[in-house]
């Protein structure tokens, strides 16, 4: 079951994300939401894969992309329907994290991050060679939503409204057993196999669900965007959605909406005389978070607000 | 044709060789993984640059000069950064240094694009005059980078087997615990052998420099070099690694010529994956 605090939570994220429309009249703001949603959409499945399991993986965008490309390619050659794609996108994700991850539970560690890093890689490489099916460097075109007035509107709540079921869902993991088993995963694997946990399983589990839903992600961005090209599942992509996570706090249910909150946003709001340095301060600010309050936001918040607040401690 | 790709593979694969070799120091000796190593490659290749061309060092004194320059840039980023997180007792600390050099390879492409610009920039070559191996022409930078990769690595190999610094690090290799006994210094050794980790990285980026061109992303392709060096090789032996960056160079150059050069950077990726999942301890290591 939810907290109270996060059943308050959102409802407070619907209330104000259906109020924003009303108050904010530039299309950039807009879309930037749109972007915020898509992040958001990663960092949290990134939560329940890195945060929650353990698993240091470094191709969860690349996941994006696969449901990105899956969906765009679908609507386009075999004309389905984009809300069909975003579930297909999130199925091909999954189904190939099911693959991926029955083969990574044989290492551990650093060396399952250096496996993933590896398919990542051969996923941008694959993408970017086969021009024909995925139209290479370029991109590929894919159809929007919505057709016709209002369309942007229309988006924008489809996008709010995956975000507030992924939220749940996450929030809904942290506090179910199975929640449970994914944190002995995480925590401390000899234990829990010794407890009857099959970690096997769990693992598995982890890493696919948290997968698929990058694929829904990725398909949400390829139709709001209009585009899917290869740089969404580059290197500097997963080092974004990794800083998000950690400046949010790893491991937390609010964590990664307010790290992937505060970079969006921030990013925006300085494109305008700081563009280029963007990056290289959310780099500072991720090493900078590491170093000294390697809790993040999370931290901070839960030393400065009295009681107990966000549940059990990363 | 197959004689000289094999030739050119080899050069490259020394290349290869240095880089891994640097990272496989670092692992043993701190027991962390560098994402940050392709950046000090990076680094090591326009340190040489501005040394040629804005001090005008022969090339001789600009390798050295790289690898100087960097071997106390990754000193300080050992001391500032990577060591109060692996040595605090704190949660996963693996993980958390991981994501430390990863933000640290984010943050130092991002200054070399402020600092140094984003365009390609190319040192002058090293030795302008070709070189006649077996009947297979070669450019002198080629024949270079692989001389003097091979020499960079054999010098570390006698360091480490020879003096009384090298059989430090072998200790803490083998035991941290029992070095410690032992009366080794860890945190000065650790400083000390993140600094020539970095400075090995900065030597093959000063080598390669005139081959295969400068710019601020120019780290990525040897950084997954390095890691399928290790992978392939397995930690804990250099000879492994020479041997492991010979046939990744080897393999990747025959690849891209016989298969789809499209595919090169992907055909050491799916060897590194191979290795990983069926031969963990990879071809020389010791069983973990």
């Amino acid at each position: 079951m939810m907290k109270r605090h996060e059943i308050t939570a959102l409802a407070g994220m619907l209330v104000l994300g259906l109020l924003a429309p009303v108050f904010i009249d530039s299309p950039v703001w807009m879309t930037t939401l749109q972007i915020f949603f898509y992040y958001s959409l990663l960092t949290i499945s990134y939560n329940i894969v890195f945060g929650y399991t353990g698993l240091f993986s470094f191709c969860h965008v690349s996941f994006g992309a696969i449901g990105g490309y899956t969906s765009a390619i679908l609507a386009e050659k075999a004309g389905l329907s984009p809300f069909l794609g975003l579930l297909l996108g999130g199925l091909a994700a999954g189904l190939i994290g099911i693959v991926l991850g029955l083969f990574i539970l044989r290492v551990r560690g650093f060396y399952l991050c250096l496996v993933t890093w590896a398919f990542g890689m051969v996923v941008d490489n694959v993408l970017k060679t086969e021009h024909k099916i995925t139209g290479g460097t370029g991109g590929f075109i894919s159809p929007s939503f919505f057709e016709g007035p209002g369309a942007d509107l229309y988006t924008y709540l489809l996008g709010l409204g995956l975000v507030l079921l992924m939220f749940a869902v996450a929030a809904l993991l942290y506090h179910s057993r199975w929640g449970l088993y994914l944190f002995s995963v995480r925590d401390d694997i000899d234990a829990a196999e010794t407890m009857g946990v099959v970690t096997r399983f769990w693992k598995v589990f982890g890493f696919a669900f948290g997968s698929a839903w990058a694929g829904v992600a990725g398909a949400y961005y390829a139709h709001f965007f209009g585009l899917v090209d290869p740089s969404i599942a580059g290197l500097d992509e997963m080092g974004k959605v990794c800083l998000m996570v950690v400046i949010g706090g790893i491991g937390t249910i609010y964590g990664p909406l307010m790290g992937a909150f505060f970079v969006v946003i921030l990013s925006e709001m300085i494109r305008g005389w700081a563009a280029e340095f963007s990056l290289l301060i959310f780099a500072l600010a991720m090493i900078l978070t590491v170093r000294f309050v390697r809790g993040g936001f999370m931290e901070i918040l839960r030393t400065l607000l009295p009681g107990p607040r966000g549940g059990r401690p990363a | 044709m197959f004689l000289e790709l094999v030739i050119r593979g080899t050069a490259i694969g020394l290349v290869y060789a240095l880089m891994g070799i640097g990272l496989m120091l670092l692992h043993g000796v701190m027991r962390i993984i560098n994402f940050a190593h392709g950046e000090f490659y990076m680094i090591g290749g326009y340190m040489a640059y501005y040394s040629m061309t804005l001090l005008n060092l022969p090339f001789y004194l600009a390798i050295p000069a790289a690898m100087i320059i960097t071997f106390f840039l990754g000193a300080l980023v050992e001391k500032l950064l990577l060591s109060p997180i692996h040595t605090k007792k704190i949660e996963k600390p693996m993980d958390y240094t991981l994501i430390m050099t990863f933000g640290l390879l984010l943050f130092f492409r991002q200054l070399a694009t402020l600092v140094f610009g984003p365009f390609f920039r190319k040192p002058p070559d090293y030795l302008p005059a070709d070189f006649h191996i077996l009947g297979v022409k070669l450019s002198g930078s080629m024949v270079l980078a692989g001389l003097v990769s091979a020499l960079i690595v054999f010098a570390l190999a006698v360091f480490i087997h020879r003096t009384w610094r090298g059989r430090a690090w072998r200790a803490i290799t083998q035991s941290n615990p029992g070095a410690r006994i032992s009366g080794v210094d860890i945190g000065r050794e650790s400083w000390i052998a993140c600094g020539t980790a970095c400075a090995l990285a900065a030597a093959a980026g000063a080598v390669v420099a005139p081959i295969f061109t400068l710019s601020p992303h120019v780290g990525g392709p040897p950084l997954a070099k390095s890691y399928e060096v290790l992978a392939i090789g397995g930690l804990g032996s250099i000879a492994g690694s020479v041997v492991a960056g010979v046939i990744l160079g080897v393999a990747e150059t025959l690849g891209a010529f016989y298969i789809s050069s499209a595919y090169r950077d992907a055909i050491g990726f799916v060897l590194m994956a191979i290795f990983l999942l069926f031969r963990p301890q990879g071809l020389f290591g010791q069983k973990v």
